[in-house]
Parts: structure tokens; C-alpha cells; sequence
């Protein structure tokens, strides 16, 4: 083949790929300008000081002025209504308060009302969409100004507690609640998480659709704790039971036999000391549900952990040995939630025959203090079965009904079986 | 004739002690008395002791001096004071005491069969091996504390510091005990150093396997307490008797006061500066082998019937 031969192959198919390129950057172009003015960043404004405690985005749904967003980007004025307001600045420039309409604490969605008229809106996407589909997500990332971002879309997460769709795009702080819009302008998830990498999430757009028929049409204000208490209550209630109905998948781990893969959204982890100074061998395996739901501040809940740790020695005595399992005989704390949000554990020390062996368990419990009806529990147990074998079991669950908790307790106890 | 005199120091106790004979006895701060005493507040010639042959009896007489002279329990001498054995007289800032020879003293103690466990514990050779027991049995504990191969040298180093407390003891006693009865008494003081860092070491480790046997955390607490007070004021009364001329009844309320104020102050930091959301940031537990376990194992079934009312605890913190 002659250089030019080649040559011209080149020239083709760059001349191909052009129009394809430019078709793209046209779309992001296009969308964004044609919907930039349906995109409003989304303000919590401090009461007393009048700045800004916390900033997101959020995009109108209706001509009424319905602006969806997500609610841990309003948070802070779910807690507080009287401390905080809720502002927009739309992409003209304009300002104004928007009031809420509703939230959906589990899928992280919250809906509010401005009083602009003639304002645009975006259309919500109905029906399927397909992996691989190019989606641009819109929003005001790090209070720098409105920006587009184009990524794809891949469906729902896999094996998951709470549902999400997985988009590869990058979505930065402050792009929250704004929407990922089809290249028709169709509204396909909003935007809520990222985790690096390119890796972000997105609330399927029809948990947006069930809160907009859901919301309450009385003017009155509504008891946000109370709507908060409801959803999760009744999350816990769904998932908890369902736990509970299940046959549990139990594996050893040296000689006690444990929970383990427990629902298709639990995953474990494993690994073993292998430090040559010491005189004992730890095998780890650490289960947890790597999701949790926002309530504000260091508060998360709906989620839980089960930790195992097998504790094996020769050379060392039982005082020697119990010593080492001592220093790392603690409760495991399922979230950093403080003062504002929970009381104070209480504790039940005891030691409990656990199939046929003797254990010291420490069950401690917490209230939420504006969720009254929910419940931390964490527990912490230590075999004494033998002076140079043991087990350290941490297992925690966070907002949890007293009845469920109780259940959970006795199950996941009741599951633990020293193999005689 | 004789008598006795006898110059008491603070506290009571006899600093010197002179018989005399003769029917005039003279006590001032000259030289030609024939009782000297050091105090600038003593007139030369100040008091006169005189005896009577024909009625047998003593006179004490002040020389009409400038600060006069005191019958302890009744007030100043006004004129000649017919002396009964054992009367106390304060002059200037001194205090003397005149008996007869005749005067009764106590019955005679019985020495102690073998030496009392002062006297071991004032050997120098007891205290060195105190001090050596210390030092091994919190290597000891060190290497029970360890998960990996330790050297003897490296538990000995870590132990070491444990055994500053005998020594700051000592210091502290012995310089009372210097100022206090003329005597440091530095061996005996080291020696109750020893056995007070030993104890209090003891005492912790057997409140903590009490806690854990009987699942009961403030048993812990309690018997630390109580234990670290009775332990503190038993020493504390050691020290004091060694180191003090103090009475008996003085001592108990001087130690007792110390050990208990100590508890009492440790326990209200504890209870006052307990905040539970502090204390729980990282909860951790008690956690002995086996052997320690001094109670049976609930059923799962009674354990969970218990947790009812952990849940109502919570109700104290409702608003």
C-alpha cells in the first residue's frame, strides 16, 4: 500500500469521527443552553447570619414552579425549620425562597415550591433506558457556576439495599439534586453521590414521580420528623422482616461458625494477621452493608456490620492471651451521630450460654432523639470457651425498631455456634 | 532534797531532763541557774523552786518577772505556789514540768517477743528486697500484658518506672520525718512505699477480675474506691506514726481526712466530668480468660428478657 494510500485512510476516518464528535459537543452545548434556565442552585441559608450554610442544586418539574432536589441538600432546614431558609439562584441571576413540599428521606429526594411564574421545567423520562446510554448531568458543582458533564448511563446497582443508578460521569459536591437529562432534555435520574473515578450515582427518576403523587396538598407545615420517623420506620420494618424470614447463610471462622453473606447487599471481607512478632494469629472477616441513608451532620443510619475476629495462640498463656483479646474488646460504633441526634447507649453486660459455651456479651442500645420509635443497637461478645481460642464478635444495626431489634438480636446471637 | 525538771518540748515531749539537789533550786536564762534555758523570753533569774523542811513541801516563787509564769490549767503565778509533782509551768515561750522523785510512773511494758514489723521494715536489707520484689512482680505483669516475644530486659525497663512511687514516697516521709522528730527513717519509709505501690497494684487488678466475674462494672468501681481509701489512710497512718509526734486520735483524723478526701475528690471529677456521650466515644470492655468467670451463663432466653429493661433506661434521657 502506498504512503498516500494510507494516508487517505487516515484522513477518512478522522473526517468520519469528526461529525460524530462534534455531534456531542453540540448536545452538551444544545441541552444546556436550552435548559440552563429549568437548573437553579439550591441555598440553605443561616437565619442569624444570613450567609450560606450549605449549597446543592435543584431543577423545576412543573409549570407551577415544582423544583426537585435531593434532601440531604435541604437537610439542615428539615432539622431546623426555623433556622434556616431555603433560597434559589436561578441562571439569570434571580433570587427568591422556595418552600418544601416534601422529602423522601430513603431515596434522597426532596421537593420544593418557588413563586416564579413562566419559568421553564424539564420533562421527566418515562419507560426503560438502555445501558450505555449518554446522559449529561447538570448542576453547580462547588458554587463555581453551572456546568454540564456528560456520562453514561448503566443501570441499577448491582445487589444493593437502596436502589441507584449507576452512571460512569463525574459528579462533584454541590451538583447534588440537580438532574441527568437524556439527549432529548428528559430527566433520568437526579443527581446524588459520587465515588471517585468517574463512578457516581443517580436517584431513579421514578422515586421522583411517587414523592410528586405522594406529597400532601394541605398548606399546613408538616411535622418533618414525624413524615421522617414514618419513611424510615417503615423501611426498617420492610427490610428487617424480610432479613428475618430468610434462611441465613452461616460460615466458619475457626472454630465458630457465623453469620455471613446474610441478603445479596451484604458483602464480606476477609483477611489474617500475619505480623511474625506476635505469638497469636487474627483471622478477620468483616460484613457490612456499604450503604446507608443520610439523616444530617455525622447522622446516617438504615445500615448494619457484623465483625468477626478468631483469636488462635500456642506459646501464649491465657492471661497473655485474653490480655491481647482485651485490647480489642470494644463496641463497635455504627455512625460518629452525637448530642443533637441520639441519647447515650445503655448497656446490658451479661454472660450468655451461646451454643452450649459461655460468652460475655455487651448489648448497648441508643434512641434517636427526634425519631423516637428508632434505635441503634450495637453489640459486643467474646467467646470464653477456651484459654488459647476465642472470638470477638461486633455487630451493630442502625435505626432499628425495638421489636426488630430484639429479633435481630436474638437471631444473629442464636446464630453463633462454637463447633464442639 | 531532789527533784526533777524536765524541759518539754512542742507535742509534750521532754526535750531535757535534770535532777537537782539541794533546797533552792533556780531556773532562768543565766548562767549561774541551776536549770539554763535558751529562750529570749525567759528573764535571767525567772523562777525559784524552794523547799520548806519543816512543812516538807516545795515552793515554786516568780522573781517578779517581766513576762511572768504560768500554772498550765490555772493562769499566772501570784505569789509562792505549793508544788504538787507533775505541775506545768509555761514561761516565756518554754514549758516545764517538776516532779518529785517520788512521782509514779507507768507500769513497765513488756518488750515485744521477736522485733515488731517496724523494725523489718526499717532494715535497709527488707527494703532492698521490697524494692527488688516490686520491680519483678510488675515485670511480671508487663509480661502477662505482652502478645509477642519480650526480652526480661525490656519488661525490667518498663517495670522500672513503677518504682518511682517508693522513692517519692520516701523523699517526702523522710523529710517530715526530719523536720518532724529529728529522724528520716528513710529505709522504713521505702519499704511502705514498696508495699503501697504493691497493694494499690493489687487491689486494681482483683477489682477489675471482680467486675468481670460478676458482669458488674460499677463492683469495679466501688471496690476500687473503698480499697485505694482504706489502703491510702493505712499508710498514711504508718507514715505519720514514724515520721510524727502526733497522738494517736490526731493521727487517725489526719489520715483518714487525707485518704478520704483524696477518694472523695476523685470521685466527684469522675462523676461530675462524666459526660456519656464522652465516655462512650470509644467503649471498650474487661475481658479476663476463663477461670475468671465467677458466675453461670444465662440462657439466651433470660438474657433477652433482660434487655426490656435496658430499653427503659433510655427513658431518662427524654426531653
Amino acid at each position: 500500500m502506498s504512503l498516500l494510500r494510507k494516508l487517505g485512510v487516515v484522513v477518512c476516518a478522522i473526517l468520519l469521527a469528526l461529525p460524530a464528535w462534534g455531534r456531542e459537543t453540540d448536545d452538551a452545548n444544545r441541552l444546556y443552553e436550552s435548559h440552563k434556565d429549568a437548573i437553579y442552585q439550591v441555598r440553605i441559608i443561616e437565619k442569624s447570619s444570613g450567609n450560606k450554610a450549605s449549597i446543592g442544586s435543584g431543577f423545576q418539574i412543573s409549570a407551577s414552579g415544582l423544583v426537585a432536589s435531593n434532601y440531604h441538600v435541604v437537610a439542615e432546614a428539615v432539622k431546623k425549620p426555623e433556622g434556616y431558609l431555603i433560597e434559589y439562584l436561578a441562571s439569570d441571576g434571580s433570587k427568591g425562597n422556595m418552600r418544601l413540599l416534601a422529602v423522601d428521606v430513603l431515596h434522597d429526594l426532596a421537593l420544593l415550591q418557588h413563586e416564579r411564574t413562566d419559568a421553564p421545567w424539564l420533562d421527566i423520562h418515562r419507560g426503560d433506558i438502555r445501558k450505555g446510554t449518554r446522559i449529561f448531568s447538570l448542576g453547580n458543582p462547588h458554587d463555581l457556576g453551572m456546568t454540564v458533564v456528560e456520562g453514561t448511563y448503566n443501570g441499577l446497582v448491582e445487589h444493593s439495599l437502596y436502589e441507584h443508578v449507576l452512571i460512569s460521569g463525574s459528579l462533584n459536591p454541590g451538583m447534588s439534586g440537580g438532574p441527568s437529562i437524556d439527549r432529548d432534555g428528559r430527566v433520568v435520574g437526579v443527581n446524588v453521590s459520587t465515588a471517585g473515578n468517574q463512578i457516581s450515582f443517580l436517584v431513579p427518576v421514578g422515586y421522583l414521580e411517587t414523592l410528586l403523587q405522594s406529597r400532601a396538598q394541605d398548606d399546613a407545615p408538616p411535622d418533618w420528623n414525624k413524615i421522617l420517623e414514618q419513611q424510615l420506620l417503615a423501611h426498617q420494618d420492610q427490610y428487617i422482616s424480610r432479613l428475618l424470614d430468610t434462611e441465613w447463610k452461616l460460615e466458619p471462622l475457626g472454630e465458630v461458625t457465623v453469620p455471613a453473606e446474610i441478603a445479596p447487599y451484604v458483602k464480606c471481607w476477609g483477611d489474617k494477621s500475619d505480623d511474625k512478632e506476635t505469638l497469636y494469629q487474627i483471622t478477620n472477616r468483616i460484613c457490612n452493608v456499604d450503604e446507608s441513608l443520610f439523616l444530617g451532620g455525622y447522622f446516617t443510619t438504615g445500615s448494619f456490620r457484623f465483625q468477626y475476629q478468631w483469636f488462635e495462640t500456642e506459646k501464649l498463656n491465657a492471661v497473655q492471651f485474653y490480655s491481647q483479646l482485651e485490647s480489642r474488646f470494644y463496641l463497635d460504633m455504627n455512625n460518629n451521630a452525637y448530642k443533637d441526634d441520639v441519647t447515650p447507649y445503655a448497656c446490658e453486660s451479661r454472660f450468655v450460654e451461646v451454643g452450649g459455651q459461655p460468652w460475655k456479651v455487651h448489648w448497648c442500645v441508643r434512641q434517636y432523639k427526634r425519631f423516637p420509635a428508632l434505635h441503634d443497637v450495637a453489640v459486643a461478645m467474646a467467646s470464653l470457651a477456651d484459654n488459647r481460642k476465642g472470638m470477638l464478635v461486633n455487630f451493630s444495626v442502625a435505626g432499628i425498631s425495638r421489636d426488630h431489634a430484639l429479633q435481630l438480636t436474638r437471631r444473629f446471637i442464636g446464630a453463633v455456634q462454637w463447633k464442639s | 532534797m531532789e527533784i526533777v525538771v524536765e524541759v518539754l518540748a512542742r507535742h509534750g515531749r521532754v526535750r531535757e531532763r535534770y535532777k537537782l539537789s539541794g533546797a533552792d533550786i533556780a531556773i532562768g536564762r543565766a548562767y549561774q541557774n541551776d536549770v539554763i534555758i535558751g529562750d529570749p523570753y525567759v528573764c535571767p533569774l525567772h523562777l525559784q523552786l524552794h523547799y520548806n523542811a519543816e512543812d516538807g513541801c516545795w515552793r515554786v516563787v516568780d522573781q517578779s518577772t517581766q513576762n511572768g509564769t504560768f500554772l498550765v490549767g490555772t493562769g499566772r503565778l501570784r505569789q509562792p505556789h505549793i508544788l504538787r509533782s507533775g505541775d506545768e509551768f509555761d514561761i516565756g515561750e518554754s514549758r516545764i514540768r517538776v516532779l518529785l522523785p517520788q512521782h509514779e510512773i507507768a507500769a513497765t511494758r513488756r518488750l515485744p517477743s521477736g522485733r515488731v514489723l517496724a523494725d523489718y521494715l526499717a532494715s535497709p536489707i527488707t527494703a532492698v528486697a521490697l524494692l527488688i520484689c516490686t520491680l519483678g512482680l510488675f515485670a511480671f505483669a508487663q509480661y502477662l500484658g505482652q502478645g509477642k516475644e519480650t526480652k526480661l530486659q525490656e519488661l525490667l525497663l518498663e517495670a522500672l518506672m513503677f518504682l518511682a512511687v517508693p522513692f517519692v514516697w520516701a523523699c517526702v516521709w523522710g523529710l517530715i520525718g526530719r523536720v518532724a522528730v529529728h529522724e528520716a527513717r528513710f529505709a522504713f519509709h521505702l519499704s511502705m512505699g514498696s508495699l503501697l505501690v504493691v497493694s494499690l497494684f493489687a487491689l486494681a487488678i482483683s477489682a477489675e477480675y471482680l467486675g468481670f466475674g460478676f458482669s458488674n462494672d460499677n463492683l469495679t468501681l466501688w471496690l476500687e474506691s473503698l480499697g485505694e481509701g482504706v489502703l491510702v489512710c493505712a499508710f498514711l497512718l504508718g507514715g505519720l506514726q514514724m515520721a510524727t509526734q502526733m497522738q494517736r486520735l490526731r493521727r487517725w483524723v489526719v489520715a483518714n481526712g487525707i485518704a478520704w478526701a483524696l477518694v472523695g475528690i476523685t470521685m466527684l471529677t469522675y462523676t461530675v466530668k462524666s459526660d456519656p456521650y464522652e465516655s462512650q466515644a470509644s467503649m471498650s470492655f474487661a475481658l479476663k480468660p476463663p477461670f475468671a468467670r465467677l458466675q453461670a451463663a444465662t440462657t439466651q432466653d433470660d438474657f433477652m428478657a433482660g434487655l426490656g429493661d435496658t430499653f427503659a433506661e433510655l427513658e431518662q434521657y427524654a426531653e
